[in-house]
């Protein structure tokens, strides 16, 4: 920080090349930047720890730590973990720069190298890391405003009939923490959402309000389902209270294509009950959403056909709880349910799973939604 | 290697460095201080017959030498990178002493420029 209060942003130089050290640290002190310099992996780890960079320049072959060993421990070095890396590298080395997007680089930079082109990437990914930044700090201002409005308008199929949804909620208590949601992301494609907010009090309920809208602001074409799930899980941790945390699926339907993508955050699987009577479910692994930053959520990606139908639920439908078993031997169970229904209509269904599986009990939120492709 | 390749381009290295003169004789200056430990490296590898070690010393040597201008070096360094790991010793060993002479001739010309 300067001493008026402005952030000047630090660039780490990872190369065992003097003269790239040398002409990168010129060029790039010269434009207003701190710079750090490291002749290789180790030593640019060292530097991570104790002066955080805001954008890595790495190069990928080095003695010792190559490139992509050292950009996988940054990663999980606090306060380098989101600096955007740029990698170093040669111009005919396409698997390489591949090698390199698929670890998380957001661009790269053939030798030998144009300073001006150099600056003008470093300056690119620097804006568009700060932009990000921004938007986070934006959307939790948002949240907590909305959280106030204690309300939760929870979409009816009959709001959005062309996703061919239907949903069964109940909750335990006067507030409930399960929650969900249909977007309509255009092109016939849709997400649905089921998450469960721990916990069962008012705060609870504002939370799932909040996370609602939420994931609907980070829903669409330009993030992944997996990478709705990182933004969200990046508000969530600097917004929830300690102790509080959400389970959750997200499944994204492509109804031109038939192509389902299926997230999770650490939640009961998704079931598959397809048009000749099979149920499979898709078990999909990741952490829960909102305890730390760096958490990881799987995604399984299958073909659906017409008239296949989808259940997300809550635990609240599955978990025993006199045995205090949350899922298991409960997961066959639905498996037997869910064949035995296939004569069980779309709007029926949900209730039918909550009626038969959960039975009286209201120990816990119950939430089934059920979508046809 | 294109035969007609210049030992020295020095107007394309300038380029790279938007005319910058004095950072360019800042780069020629350590390319000169490195350059015989570069090569040491690849001597190295040839001699204890490390395809790896090989590779990598002629991309260290390929990528200081492109930065100042010396395309020939660069260039026959960038042979033996690609070759390393396939060639025979024979042929390697004949690539490295072109190379050593490519570098004589290079610092000739960098002490000269």
């Amino acid at each position: 920080m300067t001493p008026g209060g402005f952030h000047q942003p630090r660039v780490l130089v990872v190369d065992d090349e003097r003269a790239n050290l040398h002409l990168l640290s010129i060029s790039l002190r010269n434009e207003g930047y701190l710079v750090s310099v490291a002749t290789n992996g180790e030593a640019a780890l060292e530097i991570a720890r104790t002066l955080p960079p805001d954008l890595i320049l790495l190069d990928i072959v080095m003695p010792g730590m190559d490139g992509f060993q050292t950009m996988a421990r940054l990663k999980q070095i606090k306060g380098s973990s989101r600096a955007p890396v740029i990698f170093l590298t040669g111009m005919e080395d396409l698997e390489s720069k591949l090698k390199g997007f698929a670890l998380g680089a957001v661009d790269y930079v053939t030798k030998p190298f144009h300073l001006e082109e150099v600056r003008a990437r470093v300056r690119l990914h620097l804006q568009l890391a700060h932009a990000q930044t921004a938007l986070i700090q934006e959307q939790s201002a948002k949240l907590r405003s909305l959280a106030s409005a204690q309300e939760m308008l929870l979409l009816k199929p009959s709001d959005l009939p062309q996703a061919n949804f239907s949903v069964w909620y109940e909750s335990a208590q006067e507030a409930g923490g399960d929650l969900y949601d249909v977007i309509d992301l255009g092109n016939e494609i849709y997400g649905f959402l089921v998450a469960d907010v721990s916990g069962h009090d008012v705060g609870t309920s504002l939370v799932a309000t909040a996370a609602r809208a939420l994931f609907r602001q980070n829903a669409g074409p330009m993030y992944s389902p997996e990478e709705t799930f990182q933004l969200a899980n990046r508000i969530l941790t600097g917004w929830l209270p300690p102790g509080r945390f959400l389970t959750a699926c997200y499944a994204l339907l492509n109804r031109n294509t038939g192509m389902l993508k299926v997230v999770g955050a650490a939640h009961p699987p998704a079931a598959i009950q397809s048009k000749n009577g099979d149920v499979r479910l898709l078990e999909v692994e990741g952490d829960v959403l909102g305890s730390f930053q760096e958490a990881c959520f799987g995604r399984l990606n299958c073909h659906v056909n017409k008239g296949d139908r989808v259940v997300l639920y809550t635990d609240g439908l599955v978990e025993d709880i006199e045995s205090g078993m949350a899922w298991g031997s409960s997961g066959d169970r639905l498996i037997d349910v869910l064949q035995e229904a296939r004569n069980v209509s779309l709007n029926e269904l949900p209730g039918h799973l909550a009626r038969v599986l959960a039975g009286d009990s209201k120990e816990d939120d119950i939430l089934v939604l059920a979508f046809e492709v | 290697m294109d035969p007609n390749l210049p030992v020295l381009n020095r107007e394309e290295a300038l380029g790279r460095l938007e005319g910058d003169v004095e950072l360019w004789g800042e780069i020629r200056d350590i390319w000169l201080e490195d350059v015989e430990s570069l090569m040491d490296g690849v001597d190295r590898a040839l001699g204890s017959k490390s395809p790896d070690g090989l590779r990598r010393a002629s991309h260290a040597l390929k990528g200081a030498s492109a930065n100042v201008g010396a395309v020939r070096v660069a260039a026959t360094a960038k042979t033996i990178e690609i070759n390393a790991l396939a060639s025979e010793w024979k042929a390697l060993t004949e690539s490295v002493e072109i190379l050593r002479n490519e570098v004589e001739q290079a610092k000739i010309q960098l002490k000269l420029a």
